[in-house]
């Protein structure tokens, strides 16, 4: 089922969101050798990518 | 020991061979080019597959910059700079805005130039003008970053006057590109860039692996910056505090809109053979800031643990500091800086050579045969494209070396971007909003540029290290831009409304 363009603008919104660690307060903890906000950070960086590919790769475009 | 050691005659000789290519590979593009016109010397008539077009898109948006500015800054500021794999995967995700669109216009239409669409869509020439100031100005601006950063990584290579060194390596390197940049165009330089795209990718790969071969892992840096005994040195591991995180915000949509107008980047869009190859080259580019801009950070951390003490302009070198320890190690560390070395060259001459390619195309065809000889063929405007490349490379090198420890890498980047996101409302929203009218896009534009200049270089006290709360002054211009436009527009378009009932 194609996703709307509404859809895909709220789903960037929630990922770039999340992707900006605000909501995480001072944690000392390390995930793979770096802090944890850094780590969410990256993590949700991945998924955007992830997400913008899968769009990239399945949408049509006008000339198709 | 802040310098690497000069370069034995092997070194000089497999430099000197890469640098040669590069003017070889102009000449092959030179004798494969199919017309003297403009479409085929600045698009290489549309023909690009997805191993060149990746390759070219890749080596063209990260530069220079991504090695030393990035990890500069990453020294400066700390782990808040992982920001930067955000903002370069944003520019993909602005691509989706407009690209789709834009790339089904530039096929039917046969646009060349970022104007051509302007021109397609307003038939303004105010806004054609105005617009095409801008992104040359931003261009000139970004490629005058690109020569500062060569005659800085020769600067480190050669015994001698570090001056010197600065104004011979600026010369030298501008010379190699604007003579396979002016014989073989696009072809020339999308070529160059799939060799330098290729050598920038190991070198970013080889330069993660002598980081972890050298300091061991991410996490034993990271520990030693914890338990440092300056709390300056702590700070750059701390959680970001609010001011951090808006201006977090305000890099990836400042970066994120317009680096993807870029007018060479645009000039990419138009010159891919298929929406498919497109779609296909988008699609790798959105993970290529795990592969390059995080490996800068990465080598940021390495060097606030282990190499503290640098400041200000001095910073920006702290990869060259890192490089030239890693050098005296064994003769295997030699040759990875040697290669390091020439990946960083490529990083900078790939990004430069579009960027001016671009700004030719821009001035003989939206300048010269606009403003000047409206009937100039083909042929001649590619030939003034030529020479105003040539013109305009002597003046900024001259400046490069008049400029030389005057600013920071990053300060530069931060200007041209507060500059070309005005041109957001034109291209992003014009495309898809067929109400959106000419008048008010270049009231719009110009108000835009007007508060972001004002802003950056007015002296408010409340404009703190370039940025409002925050935020980037391009940002504000942007937010006043945007209501002009729609406001104006729907103005009008009511006025017209009434008029024709």
């Amino acid at each position: 089922m194609p996703l709307s363009v509404r859809t895909i603008v709220l789903i960037y919104l929630v990922l770039f969101g999340l992707a900006i660690p605000w909501y995480l307060p001072e944690d000392p903890r390390l995930v793979l050798g770096m802090p944890l906000w850094v780590g969410t950070a990256l993590l949700f960086s991945f998924i955007i990518s992830l997400f913008t590919a899968w769009l990239l790769l399945r949408m049509q475009w006008p000339d198709e | 020991m802040n310098e690497l050691l000069p370069f034995h005659a092997g070194a000089w000789i497999f430099i000197g061979l890469y640098l040669g290519s590069l003017i070889g590979i102009g000449w092959l593009g030179y004798r494969a080019r199919r017309e003297n016109t403009l479409a085929d010397f600045y698009l290489a008539g549309s023909s690009f597959g997805f191993v060149i077009l990746f390759l070219t898109l890749y080596a063209t948006q990260y530069s220079g910059n991504t090695f030393f500015g990035y990890t500069g800054k990453t020294y400066r500021i700390g782990y808040a700079w992982i920001m930067s794999v955000h903002f370069m995967t944003a520019i993909i995700v602005c691509y989706l805005i407009y690209a789709p669109k834009l790339y089904a216009l530039a096929r039917k239409h046969g646009f060349v130039t970022p104007t051509d669409f302007l021109q397609h869509r307003y038939a303004h020439s105010g806004l054609n003008l105005i617009a095409t100031v801008i992104m040359v100005v931003v261009l000139a601006n970004f490629l005058l970053a690109q020569l500062m950063a060569m005659g800085r990584a020769m600067q480190g290579l050669t015994p001698g006057d570090p001056v010197l060194a600065f104004n011979y390596g600026v010369i030298l390197l501008t010379l190699i590109m604007v003579i396979y940049g002016t014989l073989g165009g696009i072809r020339a330089i999308a070529w160059t860039d799939a060799i330098q795209g290729a050598v920038l990718m190991a070198g970013f790969m080889i330069l993660l692996f002598v980081l972890y071969q050298k300091f061991g892992s991410l996490g034993v840096a990271t520990q030693a910056i914890q338990s440092s005994a300056d709390a300056e040195i702590r700070a750059r591991l701390a959680w970001p505090g609010p001011e951090r995180l808006r201006e977090w915000c305000s890099y990836i949509l400042l970066v994120g809109f317009a680096g993807a107008l870029y007018p060479q980047a645009i000039q990419r869009i138009y010159a891919a053979r298929s929406a498919k190859v497109l779609r296909q080259g988008l699609g790798v580019m959105v993970f290529i800031p795990f592969v390059t801009t995080l490996i800068a950070v990465t080598a940021g951390i390495y060097a606030i643990a282990w190499y503290p003490g640098l400041t200000g302009v001095e910073s920006d070198q702290i990869l060259t500091v890192m490089l030239a320890d890693i050098q005296q190690h064994s003769g295997f560390g030699y040759w990875l800086v040697v290669v390091l070395f020439a990946a960083a060259l490529s990083a900078m001459m790939s990004t430069a050579d579009s960027a001016l390619l671009s700004i030719s195309s821009m001035l003989s065809k939206d300048i010269y045969a606009v403003l000047i000889d409206r009937t100039a063929p083909q042929a001649t405007l590619t030939r003034v494209g030529k020479l105003v490349s040539w013109g305009l490379v002597a003046c900024l090198v001259w400046l490069a070396i008049y400029l030389q420890d005057k600013a920071s890498l990053i300060q530069l980047l931060d200007r041209k971007f507060d500059l070309l996101i005005q041109l957001v409302p034109a291209f992003m929203l014009g495309i898809h909003w067929q109400g959106l009218k000419a008048g008010p896009v270049v009231f719009g534009l110009c108000a835009g540029v007007v508060i972001a200049l004002l802003l950056a270089y007015g002296g408010f006290a409340a404009v703190q290290g370039g940025k409002l709360y925050g935020f980037h002054p391009g940002l504000y211009g942007l937010a006043v831009n945007l209501i002009i436009a729609c406001c104006g527009s729907w103005y009008a378009g009511r006025r017209s409304g009434f008029a024709s009932t």
